[in-house]
């Protein structure tokens, strides 16, 4: 029997490739991850090292400086102890050309033995004055040695001089500037002690336990015990990041198993007569059946093995990659360890050989009689095809629950019942797909001659059509799915953001007027679409002091969302912390000498004052002046650049600058790169899947050679048979393309929902993108066209005497 | 070589059926593909089975074979009852006693004629008779081909292949049916005389399958089927007494 195995191997090589890509894709994947991951691990180790090199003891969890300062001397006290220096970190905000921004503070330790930062040029600071910063964050800043840097401590502003540049250094310790550790205690609040640390020259143990508890709450270890916990820490972060690109990896492999069992069940049923010929000359059932599972293992492990060279080798282009746009992310060296070799190599030569298992189960049992009889002559119309009816309900019906359980933000039981019901879907598509054909037909018998047969031939054998249209299916549904998924995510994050932040920026004093030519100013900002002052007047609201300003349609187009949209002039928009007032309350607004009952409404993100429509507030009296301007940014403005452009103007007349700006930037930023690497790592799953699609058509046309030729004999013309296959394949694209986005937009629902659940308040509705769909569809459609270009060639070129005879 | 002695006064039984039936369908389709065959195949002999398209020769072959179970009736192949043997234990059944040469589509595409002719003994783990593997080679003139695949032989050859994968094991009963259905008249000769050879030199009891009054001319016996039943038998047949006999049953 091995001589079968490997002669058909070597046979039909070509028809595995699909399989075989397949795998390796799927197991590349994996190793890539886990390489990479490894090495950002190690590298996170290393950097705990570094900064703790000089240390051997190490407290925590004192209450403040005040303790690490006693503590500090009682060690000193200790003849072993030779240096002590206390960690610490701060944030504050640093002035720069292009505005205010929030940097990391680090210390330098006063003893030279313990400190850990490397000087790329000039030296560590010691002196009052004195800063250091790290190269990159220099370099993005255009600050050089010598420069000053003004740094906001406490109320005030102080000036230092940068001393030094220090390296990038990856680590808990890490910092944007350094000062001095003695400089830290004058800075008031700005600052907090990370942890102490003690070189010692004996023993660190002895040391440590003499040391420990000795000042009441603070616990002290050996700095290697230390280390420990903060390695764990620092790694615990990429620990979740690689088990969620897993989570990608599991959905390549899973898809990875539908293109491997499709591809097999055509292959077997290509070689349908010479698996019942061996039956004829007396292979039993279990021997096909395991010639196939065999076929499978090999397969597997030859592309297992081919996944871990490319896997490593990607892992290897990332590490690069990492090195050049990240320089300041530690990685340590990419090795493979046996754990991260094994359980893919494992895994994908698993999944082919479990994937092969039923089309080898359904190979066993060809009868020996086909051999021996046309071909098509046998119809199966058996057990199986009720069994799969049933497995198919089975399987919807565990994922269904399972999708159901997520819906309580249960994960694993939402991603496990996806897949649950996707198989039972799958199952299905012998009986859906043919049914959504038939549907299709109109449209088909259109084109005539070739159109009624390709209608009829991708009818007439379900479980063949079906197994064309499964790899689409699939691909299709991923797609959908993260497209729809997204869409409905950031589109719910925008209407979250419009709620919470209706204006982009506000600028207004903290009391009284706004100065003269405000307005005119920030309009003439660059990236400012609309910058407008709104009147107001001093008002009692509610028995509270407050400004209430006036809307009017200008100022209503500025506001992003609706919450603004339907104020009635009988309505006043506070913010929810004013008063003592509930929405839909009445309350009084008396100004001057006019007193006007309101209705109440909250909104957030409006400023302090209270708002009334235009009309509302010219009735309120004469006397209003401009009291704050409200801006909105033109789309994809550079946010940063913006705000710190508003905030000089701002600060040079004195007024409060609030706004939603900066935060939706940022949110913004976060959501398309999320959402770009969801699509990147599914691309990979949908990847596997067009493979599939071209291999599953190709092989479905080669399999018809004799009666593609028959029908040529029939006179069916060349260019006839040609648009036959391609009718049939935009057929079996279109329809799995529609069923696809029907169901991608059913995961997608179900994913949002499962995913959004404590993020938001309330859960986001489906937002269905119809460009992004149509693309979609279009694209599906045209795979399947392309993918029968080649095959119908082959087809039409063949002649109809020698197809007729061809086995 | 075994030579066997001329047949003697009472041959030895190789196989034999007893009432075989075997219908398709149910209800108004149903079709009786045989209706009640007896018939005994005697060894070391060629026999010939005959009949019009749809008469059922080679159902009856299938059943023969242990290649299909019939509806009602016994097959006795040596002392083995057929009808009362599970999928597995026909298939090792057909492994170890039953040789087959098919129409076409005898050899796998993938295995070189070597490898196809050993197949048999491959699939039931067993070590080929190397001595006998040289004698059919010898005989069968396919020492120059063995290497190679079904794709760069002829259609003799890969007959002569197909006969030799059916020897090799030594099997109770050759079945070749139509096996020269796809040949030309001289490929045609020399297939039927391999068979006939086979028969005469190595004491093979050989039965086949044929529409064709000149290959069945070759046969020891000839039995004619006619609607699922055997019609009549011709010993020591010629193809004017086939013609005959196949004009009396209106063939």
């Amino acid at each position: 029997m091995r001589s079968v195995i490997l002669a058909s191997m070597r046979t039909y090589a070509r028809r595995y490739v699909a399989a075989l890509v397949a795998v390796l894709i799927a197991t590349g994947f994996i190793v890539a991850i886990n390489v990479l991951s490894a090495a950002a691990r190690e590298g996170a180790n290393e950097t705990v090292g570094k900064q703790y090199r000089g240390a051997d003891v190490a407290a925590t969890d004192a209450n403040g400086p005040r303790q690490y300062a006693q503590l500090r001397k009682r060690a000193l006290a200790d003849p072993d102890v030779t240096a002590a220096a206390v960690n610490w970190r701060g944030w504050t905000e640093a002035t720069l050309s292009r505005g205010a921004q929030m940097v990391s503070l680090g210390s330098v330790a006063t003893d030279r033995s313990l400190r850990w930062q490397a000087t790329r040029s000039g030296r560590l600071p010691t002196g009052g004055g004195e800063i250091a910063m790290s190269s990159s964050w220099a370099r993005r800043h255009h600050v050089g040695l010598n420069d000053s840097l003004t740094l906001d401590i406490g109320a005030r502003s102080r000036t230092f001089t940068v001393s030094g540049i220090v390296d990038d250094q990856d680590g808990p310790l890490r910092s944007v500037l350094y000062l001095p550790e003695r400089a830290f205690p004058g800075l008031g609040d700005v600052g907090e002690p990370v942890d102490e640390v003690f070189a010692v020259s004996g023993d660190p143990a002895a040391v440590a336990s003499r040391l420990d508890h000795a000042t009441s709450g603070v616990s002290v270890s050996t700095a290697e015990a230390y280390e420990r916990t903060l390695r764990l820490q620092a790694t615990n972060g990429i620990d979740i990041f690689q088990k969620l690109i897993l989570v990608f990896a599991a959905i390549s492999l899973f898809v990875g198993a539908l293109v491997i069992a499709n591809t097999f069940t055509i292959l077997l049923a290509q070689r349908a007569r010479d698996l019942a010929l061996l039956r004829c000359v007396g292979a039993v059932r279990a021997q096909v059946a395991r010639s196939v599972v065999v076929e499978g293992l090999m397969i597997g492990a030859v592309g297992a093995a081919a996944g871990v060279v490319v896997g490593y080798l990607v892992a290897l282009g990332g590490k690069a990659a990492i090195a050049h746009w990240s320089p300041s992310t530690p990685m340590g060296g990419t090795s493979l360890t046996p754990g991260s070799l094994l359980l893919p190599v494992l895994l994908g030569i698993v999944v082919t050989v479990a994937a092969s298992y039923v089309p080898a189960r359904r190979a066993g049992a060809q009868s020996p009689l086909a051999a021996l009889q046309p071909q098509d002559a046998v119809k199966v119309r058996t057990r199986a095809g009720a069994l799969r009816l049933v497995m198919a309900v089975g399987f919807l019906l565990v994922g269904a629950a399972g999708l159901l359980v997520g819906l309580q933000s249960v994960l694993v039981a939402g991603l496990v019942g996806g897949m649950f019901s996707f198989v039972g879907v799958l199952l299905l598509t012998p009986v859906l797909v043919p049914a959504a054909i038939r549907l299709a037909g109109p449209l088909a018998r259109r084109a005539g001659v070739p159109g009624r047969l390709a209608h009829g031939n991708s009818l007439r054998n379900p479980r063949r059509t079906a197994a064309t249209s499964t790899a689409l299916l699939i691909g299709v549904t991923l797609i959908t799915a993260v497209v729809v998924g997204s869409a409905s995510i950031s589109n719910k994050v925008n209407t979250s953001l419009d709620d919470n932040h209706p204006v982009d920026l506000i600028a207004a004093p903290s009391k009284g007027a706004l100065p003269h030519g405000v307005g005119a100013k920030l309009a003439a900002v660059d990236g400012v679409s609309q910058a407008i002052e709104l009147p107001g007047i001093d008002a009692r609201v509610g028995g509270q002091e407050m400004a209430v300003l006036g809307v009017d349609k200008a100022a209503r187009a500025l506001v992003r969302g609706n919450v603004l949209r339907d104020l009635g002039p009988d309505d006043v928009v506070v913010s929810g912390g004013t008063g003592n007032v509930a929405p839909g309350d009445t309350t009084t607004v008396k100004a001057g000498r006019t007193i006007h009952e309101l209705t109440v409404r909250y909104a957030a993100g409006l400023g302090d004052a209270a708002i009334v429509s235009r009309s509302t507030l010219d009735a309120m009296g004469t006397a209003t002046t401009p009291r704050a301007a409200w801006v909105r940014a033109t789309d994809g403005a550079d946010a940063g650049a913006v705000t710190a452009d508003v905030a000089s103007i701002a600060k040079s007349s004195d007024l409060d600058l609030t706004g939603g700006l900066p935060e939706r930037a940022d949110i913004l930023k976060l959501l398309a790169i999320v959402l770009a690497v969801t699509v990147g790592f599914l691309a990979i799953a949908v990847l596997i899947a067009l493979i599939g699609v071209s291999n599953t058509l190709s092989l479905s046309v080669l399999e018809r050679v004799r009666e593609n030729s028959l029908l040529r004999a029939l006179g069916l013309e060349r260019s006839g048979l040609r648009a036959m296959l391609a009718i049939e394949a935009l057929l079996m694209a279109g329809v799995s393309a529609v069923l696809g986005i029907g169901l991608g937009s059913l995961y997608a629902w179900f994913g949002v929902k499962t995913l959004a659940d404590g993020i938001f308040e309330s859960a986001p509705d489906l937002t269905v993108p119809w460009v992004q769909v149509g693309v979609i569809f279009l694209v599906a459609a045209a795979s399947g066209l392309v993918a029968c270009v080649l095959p119908a060639r082959q087809a039409a070129r063949i002649a109809p005497a020698a197809g007729l005879v061809a086995d | 070589m075994t030579v066997l002695d001329p047949p003697t006064t009472i041959p030895a039984i190789a196989a034999r059926a007893t009432g075989l039936t075997k219908t398709y369908g149910s209800g108004e389709a149903k079709v009786h593909a045989l209706a009640g065959v007896d018939l005994t195949i005697e060894t070391a002999r060629f026999t010939a089975i005959m009949g019009p398209s749809g008469s059922g020769k080679s159902t009856l072959m299938h059943c023969l074979a242990g290649l299909d179970q019939a509806t009602s009736g016994q097959v006795q192949v040596g002392d083995l009852m057929l009808s009362s043997l599970s999928d597995n234990e026909l298939t090792r059944f057909r492994r170890r006693h039953v040789g087959f040469v098919f129409q076409a589509f005898n050899l796998l595409p993938m295995l070189t004629a070597k490898q196809n002719i050993l197949l048999p003994l491959d699939l039931a783990g067993l070590d080929p008779d190397w001595a006998w593997f040289d004698e059919l080679i010898e005989v069968l003139g396919l020492g120059e081909r063995l290497g190679h695949r079904p794709s760069q032989l002829s259609g003799g050859q890969q007959q002569r292949v197909a006969i030799a994968r059916a020897l090799m094991s030594r099997p109770a009963i050759v079945f070749a049916d139509e096996p020269t259905g796809n040949l030309d008249s001289r490929s045609s000769a020399e297939v039927l005389g391999f068979l006939r050879r086979s028969v005469r030199e190595l004491g093979q009891t050989t039965v086949m399958v044929t529409h064709e009054p000149s290959a069945a001319a070759y046969a020891d016996r000839v039995v004619l089927i006619a609607d699922g039943r055997v019609a009549t038998q011709i010993d020591n047949p010629t193809q004017d007494s086939i013609l005959d006999a196949l004009r009396r049953i209106g063939g």
